[in-house]
């Protein structure tokens, strides 16, 4: 298990991603009218993030259409695509820590739906880059083995539950919990993952 | 030489890699000279850049042919070494990659197009062609045209490479600013859908921006297009440091935006300018073992000039005036080959409201070619709009299309199966739309035989694969000659409701008589109302544009580009956030009306407008949400303002599960507190159980349910049903913006209330019934 702790003035997001997910996308540049309240969104995020990625690797072996790793079978399309056959599988959690979620509250009860909003959509970013950074250096760091494509729970068919054996896998290390019944991550700006990793041709070293 | 299936195949199952710059490598290695000499001067040094990226881990690698075209090369002396240059370059290139890709590398000339500058189609067709041929005897695996910045050049490019081989791999990218405009005026969707007509197999963006400016730019292109997709960023905007040119995106910086080109369905991944083997390195890494995602084509119908899209989900008005007949002035000026007149005539339609200009050249046989082909070459650059190129003769229709800078209206074909062939054939190597008449050799009178010719002309075109890029015309007599508009208004329906579009020669009705204009314009109205499409007319007629923008507003289908809208006052306040001033206009209106006044007849109005300028895409969501967040409080203070009294009977509401719409909720729940129900708000987002037992706990007089979005309705439907399976047999009213009275019965409901006081008045004749 590795856990990095990231300052969230290093995590860099896309500034076009960023525009896209504040409901920009449509637009060239960010009305000047509205800029302002993003750079505020944007600081107040700085203060209370606390950006933590953990993750893990397992061998894996697949079998009738079946991955299976630490006593996990995963199948379905999702897999199928991205996950099969891989000799060693990374499990992700990545989260921004509570005090993010206390902020946006704060400004929603304040009836500052537009700054919550913004910090919303903002942390959205700033969770899945952070994974993205770690994810690119694994990458970088195994020159040997071809990583896939992060696949996460609750997209396609690959189950939400997951969420629940993840966050136990990760637990003690970092403060995230699991709704009973909805699996939804607490704190919300927490993502999960899975990568497989292939091992590269011979020739392709 | 591979196969172009066979390049198909490797894109289907992995992404690419492509490889970095090569002049910079060269400068590194103390190379200064123009790239393209060293393939003859020191090819053991482009082999070794070679070498160096597909050490790397590309799978792509490109000559160093850059500029290796005679137009390009003649500019340093060099274009009699043109054919050993090519050669040399693809030898190098070969050598180095083992068993990689090889792709023939062509940049534009660095000539604009006549008007902006003074290069005509035939002389980029020329200049590629004879580059791409000799790469092709070589035995390139692909060739990729880069960096273009307009888009005819492009595309006589592309035809070049073509005419020298069906079956090479062929890319074909252009480059945009970071307002996503290419040089001469072109964005990312005019490209995608101008290029998806012709025989490339991908496209792509390269250089100018660094990777985080290019996403929009990407994904904009990869929504509109089927083709593979190839993109190579620059490592950022150059900086100057020490004089000297510097790129500041290092490998690490770089390769975080991986992940969004992948998510966007690129197939082949490299980098431009400023790119190293190190970055390229990386890129291997990151990029992993990927097979590319799968992307749906958004479907839309439009014709473009090389600065201007036009779609068909408005009425589109076809300027008529650029056509001699009947204008001997005009002819005279065809003649002496004129073509300031033609521009006038185009930029006085356009300013009145033409998105189209239909282009006639009289007789044609008359007319000289190289004019036509220089009409029709720049106008689109001079007056910005597309074209509907309205040439009879097939020869000179061929021209014409091949040197339009974009993807044009072809008018027109008869539904004649050789002739049908032929000229779907053109637009299928040249690009373009077609407008088939319904007519064969003879002129059909009736309805019937005009939709016996549309049955024949579908399944001719079915057979050609080409129902998709055609409108059909009825075909319009003068009434003068037994023209019969009924049965043409009837064609229109009968062709709307099967889902083409359709085109009308407007004029031709009232051929010969007196007052045209009134004529003309009735008729239109009248074909508008069966879902006319577009009309080829003139739109300096005043009256026939004044009595189309009404009759448009009447039939509720939108408005005409270019028409103002008039200022809505309260709307503006509450977009912009002005809450200060909203306070102020309410306490305005408060002197006149009531409360409740006010929210019905003032601002839940105006908020519906803000909902319909949100849904046009003329506001964005935070603007959205700044609105809502602005007039809350005003509701608040609306419903403060009502008197309050507790005592009598429950009344449960709710806004149903996955919606977050409360402030019509809240008012609904503020009046029926103010007519004296004990009111129990569940608030927003709530979950059928807990609307089912509150009711079960408080037996109230009724339930009420908010609902906005087509997607929560179904709601409703969750919640009687449960209430239903619990045996409790309250009352259930309902109310929200996308519901209305049928609805809410089919969902189940027992009453729907439009507003709140016909959510009161229903609970009093409830009290009343009981
Ligand atoms: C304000 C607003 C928002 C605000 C809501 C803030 C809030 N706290 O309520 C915000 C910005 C958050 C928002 C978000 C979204 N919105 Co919105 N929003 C609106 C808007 C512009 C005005 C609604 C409003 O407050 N009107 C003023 C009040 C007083 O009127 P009212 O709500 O209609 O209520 C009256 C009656 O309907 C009735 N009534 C209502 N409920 C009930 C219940 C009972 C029991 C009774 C008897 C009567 C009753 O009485 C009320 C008083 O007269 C509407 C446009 C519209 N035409 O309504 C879109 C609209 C509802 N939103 C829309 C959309 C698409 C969205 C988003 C999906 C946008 C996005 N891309 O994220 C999200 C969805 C979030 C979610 N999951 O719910 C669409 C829905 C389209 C559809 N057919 O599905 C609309 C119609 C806009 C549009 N034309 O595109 N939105």
């Amino acid at each position: 298990m590795s856990k990095v702790e990231l300052d969230p003035r290093e995590i860099e997001i896309p500034k076009n991603v960023l525009k896209a997910r504040l409901g920009f996308g449509r637009v060239r540049e960010i009305p000047p009218a509205f800029e302002k309240y993003v750079r505020e969104a944007y600081e107040e995020l700085l203060e209370v993030a606390t950006p933590v990625v953990l993750w893990e690797d397992f061998e894996a072996k697949s079998e009738g259409g079946k991955i299976s790793f630490d006593g996990l079978e995963l199948s379905g399309k999702l897999v199928e695509a991205h996950l099969l056959g891989s000799k060693l599988v990374t499990v992700f959690l990545a989260t921004l820590g509570e005090g993010v979620d206390e902020k946006i509250e704060e400004h929603f009860a304040r009836g500052e739906d537009l700054m919550g909003f913004f910090l919303d959509g903002i942390a959205s970013e700033m969770v899945e880059y952070a994974l993205r950074r770690v994810d690119a250096t694994l990458r970088i760091q195994r020159p040997h083995l071809l990583g896939g494509f992060k696949v996460s729970p609750g997209y396609v068919d690959l189950p939400l539950e997951l969420n629940e054996r993840i966050v136990k896998m990760f637990e003690g290390q970092v403060d995230v919990r699991v709704v009973q019944g909805s699996y939804v991550l607490v704190p919300r700006k927490t993502i999960t993952a899975f990568l497989g990793w292939r091992e590269r041709d011979a020739k392709e070293i | 030489m591979r196969k172009r299936s066979d390049v198909a195949r490797m894109l289907e199952e992995r992404v690419l890699l492509l490889d970095g710059a090569y002049g910079t490598e060269f400068m590194k290695r103390g190379y200064e000279e123009v790239p393209e000499l060293l393939n003859l001067k020191a090819p053991n040094v482009v082999y070794e850049v070679h070498r160096s990226y597909v050490e790397s881990g590309a799978d792509v690698i490109l000559t160093n042919t850059f500029g290796a075209t005679p137009m390009k090369l003649k500019k340093h002396g060099l274009d009699v070494d043109l054919e050993r240059i090519v050669r040399s370059a693809v030898q190098m290139a070969r050598k180095a990659a083992d068993d990689r890709l090889v792709f023939g590398d062509l940049g534009p000339t660095g000539e604009l197009p006549y008007p902006l500058g003074t290069a005509t189609f035939d002389d980029y067709y020329e200049n590629f062609k004879e580059t791409a041929r000799i790469m092709v005897e070589e035995g390139v695996d692909g060739i990729i045209l880069e960096t273009f910045s307009d888009l005819l050049e492009l595309k006589a490019a592309v035809l070049a490479v073509r005419d020298v081989s069906k079956d090479v791999f062929l890319v074909a990218q252009m480059t945009f600013d970071e307002k996503g405009r290419s040089l001469t005026g072109t964005d990312p969707l005019t490209f995608a859908v101008t290029f998806e007509d012709l025989d490339v197999d991908a496209l792509g963006i390269n250089c100018s921006l660094g990777p985080d400016e290019m996403v929009p730019i990407f994904q904009e292109l990869s929504q509109h297009t089927e083709k593979f997709l190839v993109v190579e960023p620059n490592a950022g905007r150059p900086i100057v440091v020490d004089g000297k040119t510097v790129y500041p995106l290092t490998p690490e910086m770089f390769s975080v935006h991986i992940d969004t080109f992948y998510e966007s369905g690129v197939n082949v991944f490299g980098g431009c300018c400023g790119t190293t083997p190190e970055h390229i390195r990386l890129f291997r890494k990151v990029m992993g073992e990927r097979r590319p995602l799968k992307r749906k084509r958004r479907k839309l119908f439009a014709v473009t000039s090389p600065s201007k899209i036009v779609r068909f989900d408005h009425f589109v008005v076809i300027g008529e005036r650029i056509n001699p007949s009947g204008r001997k002035k005009l002819w005279e000026k065809m003649l002496e080959k004129d073509e300031k007149v033609i521009v006038e005539e185009g930029k006085q339609q356009v300013e009145r409201g033409a998105e189209v200009l239909d282009v006639n050249f009289g007789i044609e046989s008359m007319v000289d070619t190289g004019y036509v082909k220089r009409v029709v070459q720049s106008l689109p650059y001079v007056v910005g709009v597309p074209l509907s190129l309205d040439v009879q003769d097939l020869r000179l229709a061929e021209e014409a299309l091949r040197v339009y800078p974009g993807r044009p209206l072809f008018n027109s074909s008869k539904v004649e199966e050789k002739e049908l062939e032929q000229k779907v054939g053109l637009l299928k190597r040249y690009g373009g739309v077609l407008v088939v008449l319904l007519m064969g050799k003879d002129v059909p009178k009736t309805f019937e035989e005009r939709k016996e010719y549309l049955e024949r002309a579908l399944n001719i075109l079915k057979t050609l694969g080409f129902e998709d890029r055609v409108i059909f015309d009825p075909g319009v007599l003068p009434l003068g000659a037994d023209g019969r508009p009924l049965e043409v208004l009837k064609t229109v329906r009968h062709i709307s409701e099967k889902g083409f579009l359709t085109t009308l020669g407007l004029s031709n009705l009232s051929f010969g008589l007196p007052n045209r204009t009134y004529l003309n314009s009735a008729f239109l109205v009248l074909a508008l109302n069966e879902g006319l499409s577009s009309a080829i007319a003139n739109p300096l007629d005043e009256i026939l544009m004044n009595t189309l923008r009404s009759a448009l507003v009447l039939l509720g289908r939108g408005e005409l580009p270019r028409v103002e809208v008039k200022g809505d006052e309260i709307v503006e306040v509450i977009v912009s956030g002005n809450e200060e001033k909203l306070k102020k206009i309410v306490e305005d209106l408060l002197k006149e009306k009531d409360p409740l006044s006010v929210v019905e007849e003032v601002l839940r109005p105006a908020m519906e407008r803000v909902g319909k300028m949100y849904d046009e895409g003329k506001i964005f969501l935070p603007q959205l949400i700044l609105a809502a967040q602005t007039v809350k409080p005003i509701f608040d203070r609306l419903s403060d303002l009502l008197p309050k009294s507790e005592t009598g009977e429950a009344f449960v509401i709710a806004t149903v599960k996955g919606d977050v719409h409360d402030i019509g909720k809240n008012i609904v729940a503020s009046v029926i507190r103010s007519n004296g129900y004990r009111v129990v708000d569940l608030g927003k987002d709530v979950d059928t159980s807990v609307i089912v037992e509150t009711v079960e706990k408080e037996k109230p007089i009724a339930l009420g349910l908010s609902a906005m979005m087509t997607t929560t309705v179904v709601r409703i439907r969750e919640v009687v049903d449960e209430l239903r399976r619990r045996n409790l047999t309250v009352p259930v009213i309902v109310g929200g913006a996308s519901l209305n009275e049928k609805l809410a019965e089919e969902l189940g409901a027992d009453f729907y209330a439009k507003n709140a006081s016909e959510a009161v008045r229903i609970l009093k004749e409830l009290k009343g019934g009981k």
